[in-house]
């Protein structure tokens, strides 16, 4: 177990703890850079998931620091795609300008949900934002000159100052540029006054209002910052799936992103991240999972017969392949965290960690008061 | 002009009228005390001059300021900070960042300023940590420092909760209930506090309280109430033997 000597208050505002927290981010930054020549296979699914890791912190922030649940927040990718495609190939603007605004329009987005949103929370506020996701989706469907609706509409690849950045490596690197840049920048916010504000907010709005904390600007601020992010993702969102249709910013992409940040682990950066490589792995895991079980569910019935076995084999494949039984498994895990694991995969990881710096002295006791994490939360 | 004065204070929750004529003045340097039974009025009456209430009737004036319709987020940038009877900390929050908290009325950094983390804005951290230092020494909170609040017992809680609102460093202090759920020796200790915060850095006191001791060992006037109506006025003496308070207390 490493302690560690505090002798100046900057320390104390430093992003990384001491020089081996440090370095083990250097290690893992250069990893990722040499990871596309390892896996190049890979690439693009690597880059969904910094993709996923944006949406992940945007909706952290919001959540996970300040407090407020959003069901809605595939609106924002949404209005971020749409905005900057329309933007880039429709008025040919230069990809950095049009992104640049398209992050200014979902962050305005994020004002205009925010403000009526001030007076509501917890569950109310959630409703309010699914809502919004709704309208923005007909909004999308039915805006045709800018959307071209049910038809969709085609994405070019990214052209950075004339450079065209349209191979999977290059996007790789891009995505992986934009998300260190938004974790530094939210982690700069975080450790200033504006983070403890959002924070103060999430555990104590009475307390927050008398140490001077405007509760309406901060909550719009939150809105507006985790919008921006959320919009930024949506560019990149946009070339990455290469079509935008409204059917894909659906209630269940919202949920997604809920499920990133409760099982990644409320109120951490890392968490966001986490969930994100938890989210992005999900769907590949589900669809190997649903060629695996019906094997092993029928196996152990093959003793009473090769028919019993034929049978149960075909009646959980029948089972395991209907289309609606992801939103179903999302909703399960989310429970399960919840209950088991409030803190996440952060949660998990911290105590790994904890379990193996004070090994044979580990008390099970360390975590015992995790669960009221989100004090107030549970209060409403 | 007085330092803080409320006039004909009253709040109305339905039929209820929980506050009902209340005036008073606090005189700069002084540690004044509200008491009364349950459902007097006390907390309500910091709630209305924290302006998370709004007064049905009344005006509150704070060093020549009248702060009745002030936001309640202002109150903190004007010199008014408080605690909660039941404790309002950020419980997953070390005592540091709770005390860091309480400098929010002093922030000074722009959103753009921090999103860059700029030198500005380290300097000024690092002034807001001298800051929450300084309450820390005053208060005896080294060892409480970087520990969780939920780690902490009661008694501690308390202090930091008092420590968090000396960071706004205010002219008036509001005090609700400071010796609840504190025992005997704590409460001995509370008392200290609560002087030192006056005579040491010149914050006048406004408290609610039950303990008579600690009220008798601090408080220069005392204000009580019933009902949400005042009944008497004066030294802990004076209101201790008048007539109505010891009816409001024991009935009769």
């Amino acid at each position: 177990m490493r302690f560690l000597l505090k002798t100046s208050y900057g320390q104390d505002l430093a992003l990384f703890r001491d020089g081996v927290q440090r370095n083990c981010y250097i290690a893992l930054f250069v990893a990722l850079l040499v990871l596309p020549r390892l896996v190049p296979e890979y690439v693009g699914d690597l880059s969904l998931v910094f993709i996923y890791g944006l949406c992940g912190l945007s909706l952290m922030v919001l959540t996970g620091y300040t407090g407020l649940v959003s069901l809605g927040h595939a609106a924002f990718l949404g209005i971020g795609a749409y905005a900057h495609v329309y933007l880039s190939q429709d008025l040919g603007m230069p990809w950095i300008v049009s992104v640049a605004l398209a992050v200014t329009v979902t962050a305005a987005a994020g004002v205009l949900v925010g403000l009526p949103a001030l007076r509501m929370t917890g569950v109310y506020l959630a409703i309010a934002t699914l809502a919004f996701a709704l309208i923005i989706q007909e909004v999308f469907t039915r805006w045709e000159r800018v959307t071209h609706g049910l038809k969709g509409k085609p994405v070019q690849k990214v052209v950075l100052f004339g450079l065209p950045l349209g191979s999977d490596l290059s996007f790789y690197f891009l995505c992986l540029a934009l998300l260190i840049g938004s974790l530094w920048l939210t982690a700069n916010l975080l450790r200033s006054a504006t983070g403890r504000a959002w924070v103060a907010i999430r555990d104590s709005e009475v307390a927050a209002q008398s140490m001077g904390v405007n509760l309406a600007a901060y909550k719009t601020m939150a809105f507006a910052y985790s919008a921006a992010v959320m919009g930024l993702a949506g560019a990149l969102f946009a070339h990455k799936i290469a079509f935008l249709a409204p059917d894909i910013f659906s209630v269940l992409l919202s949920i997604q992103f809920l499920l990133m940040v409760v099982v990644g682990g409320l109120g951490s950066l890392h968490g966001a991240v986490f969930g994100a490589i938890f989210v992005a792995m999900l769907p590949v895991a589900i669809s190997q999972a649903r060629d695996a079980v019906p094997g092993w569910v029928s196996q152990p019935f093959a003793v009473f017969g090769k028919d019993a076995g034929s049978a149960v084999f075909s009646a959980v494949d029948r089972f395991v392949k209907q289309p609606g039984l992801e939103p179903g498994i999302f909703g399960l895990i989310l429970v399960l965290f919840i209950l088991f694991e409030p803190l996440g995969i952060y949660g998990r990881w911290m105590k790994i960690k904890i379990f193996l710096s004070t090994f044979p002295l580990y008390k099970h006791a360390t975590f015992r008061r995790q669960k009221s994490y989100m004090r107030s939360e549970r209060l409403r | 002009m007085s330092f803080f004065k409320a006039e004909g204070l009253a709040i109305n929750f339905g039929g209820i009228r929980a506050v009902d004529g209340v005036s008073f003045e606090v005189e700069p340097g002084e540690v004044f005390t509200i008491i009364g039974p349950n459902g007097a009025g006390k907390t309500t009456i910091f709630n209305l001059v924290s302006r998370i209430y709004d007064p049905s009737e009344g005006r509150l004036t704070f060093c020549g300021e009248d702060i009745t319709r002030v936001a309640p987020h202002e109150i903190a940038r004007r010199g008014i900070a408080r605690t909660f009877q039941n404790i309002e900390l950020f419980e997953h929050a070390t005592v540091l960042q709770n005390l860091l908290l309480g400098r929010h009325a002093h922030k000074g950094s722009r959103f753009l300023e921090e999103l860059l983390f700029l030198p500005r804005v380290r300097r000024l951290e690092i002034e807001h940590r001298e800051a929450a230092e300084k309450v820390i020494d005053f208060l005896d909170l080294q060892p409480y420092r970087d520990s969780l609040i939920i780690n902490l017992s009661y008694g501690v809680r308390k202090v930091v909760e008092m420590a968090r609102a000396l960071c706004v460093e205010p002219k008036l202090l509001l005090l609700d209930e400071p010796s609840s759920g504190l025992s005997v020796e704590e409460t001995e200790s509370m008392a200290f506090w609560i002087q030192d915060i006056r005579n040491l850095l010149g914050i006048t006191v406004l408290m609610v309280e039950h303990d008579m001791s600690l009220v008798s060992a601090v408080s220069e006037r005392v204000l009580a109430l019933n009902y949400g109506r005042p009944i008497a006025l004066g030294t802990v003496r004076e209101v201790q033997s008048h007539p109505e308070v010891i009816k409001a207390y024991l009935g009769g």
